[in-house]
């Protein structure tokens, strides 16, 4: 290879990648993007293993954020959410409960909770080693950055399905304040 | 600038169809703007009577700025842009009354006025007119994680600077 194929081939490497990266951005950013996994309050739908070093990745879709999150969301999807204690903390839960529906809180089973308009009740589903809405209460739609789809890493976990809301917790659920979701 | 300009037509003289010419033109264009609004700043316009008399009723339009570690370097008294927790598809500027660990009262000219304490990673903002304005004596403190940026400049129709508004806010302990 010459000097002169090869500078023409740097210059068209280049040109590729100016081209491509505010595109890459833009659909990690609003598209569809990689998330790993840490912690254990998602098992067993996430790391299931609990070595700490086999951490699943996935693939997470991001068109549900801001004015789609409240059509876009339904109970039992796994979403990931800015931490409303701290804006750089993502955190990966459950969304047991979406506005208006009523909850009954973990511990406190004489209680009820009305989900607001624009809220969402979030839990992991280890919900005891997990800090979520029995803590800190109903959290904004607006927090919400993604919905995972399913586990593209460790390879042997791809397509695994994340559906599901237990259903000791559906028991805990009433829509619209009126119907337990386990007679829906 | 030339060697831009002949990118195009350099393009279609290797052949290049107009979907691809679509494809490799406008695409990444309209995602470099999108990448520099959502990490550098945008100018959006904004409505509504809760900021008056800082900024108008409608016509103004805002410089947003958020470029890396803007949310570290705001301060009690700046205006930010936010999305109201209520409806996440709605957004709102107001102005930023308290951080985290300081105590607000809610309705100094109530009889019995409520006190909060502006959690861990929240704030508090109201507008500028109290009497007409949804914000946190509504929402409660606000997630830093739904502010968006801070309002730097005003750039039409009559461009300034928004400055920090500590000065004005009237009666802030810096000690609860």
């Amino acid at each position: 290879m010459t000097s002169g194929t090869a500078k023409a081939f740097w210059r068209k490497a280049a040109l590729a990648a100016v081209v491509a990266a505010p595109v890459a951005i833009f659909v990690t950013d609003h598209v569809v993007s990689l998330q790993m996994i840490n912690g254990r309050s998602m098992q067993p739908a996430l790391n299931p293993d609990s070595n700490r070093l086999r951490r699943d990745v996935v693939l997470v879709d991001r068109t549900v954020q801001g004015e789609m999150a409240p059509g876009r969301l339904r109970r039992g999807d796994i979403v990931t959410l800015v931490s409303p204690f701290d804006p750089d903390l993502l955190l990966v839960k459950r969304i047991i409960a979406m506005p208006h529906d009523c909850v009954v809180p973990l511990g406190k089973p004489t209680s009820f909770v009305r989900v607001p308009k624009g809220h969402c009740w979030v839990e992991g589903d280890e919900s005891f080693h997990s800090g979520d809405s029995s803590s800190f209460g109903p959290v904004s739609l607006a927090l919400i950055r993604g919905r995972a789809l399913t586990p593209v890493w460790p390879p042997s976990r791809f397509g695994a399905s994340l559906a599901g809301l237990p259903e000791w917790k559906k028991a805990r659920v009433y829509a619209n304040g009126t119907h337990p979701l386990t007679e829906l | 600038m030339s060697r831009f300009a002949q990118f195009g037509p350099k393009l279609r003289q290797y052949g290049a169809s107009s979907a691809r010419m679509f494809l490799y033109c406008a695409i990444p264009t309209a995602c470099f703007i999108h990448t520099v609004f959502d990490y550098a700043g945008e100018i959006t316009p904004s409505y509504g009577p809760s900021m008056l008399p800082t900024l108008n009723m409608a016509g103004d339009m805002l410089m947003i700025e958020r470029l890396p570690g803007w949310r570290k370097r705001l301060r009690v008294g700046d205006l930010v842009a936010f999305t109201t927790p209520y409806d996440p598809g709605r957004r709102a500027v107001k102005r930023l009354l308290a951080e985290a660990g300081d105590t607000v009262c809610v309705d100094p000219k109530s009889k019995h006025p409520a006190f909060v304490l502006v959690p861990k990673g929240h704030v508090w903002l109201q507008g500028d007119n109290y009497n007409n304005s949804t914000d946190s004596r509504v929402y409660g403190p606000i997630p830093l994680g739904l502010l968006h940026g801070r309002v730097t400049w005003c750039v039409w129709p009559s461009p300034r600077r928004i400055s920090n508004g500590a000065d004005i806010l009237p009666g802030r302990f810096s000690d609860s």
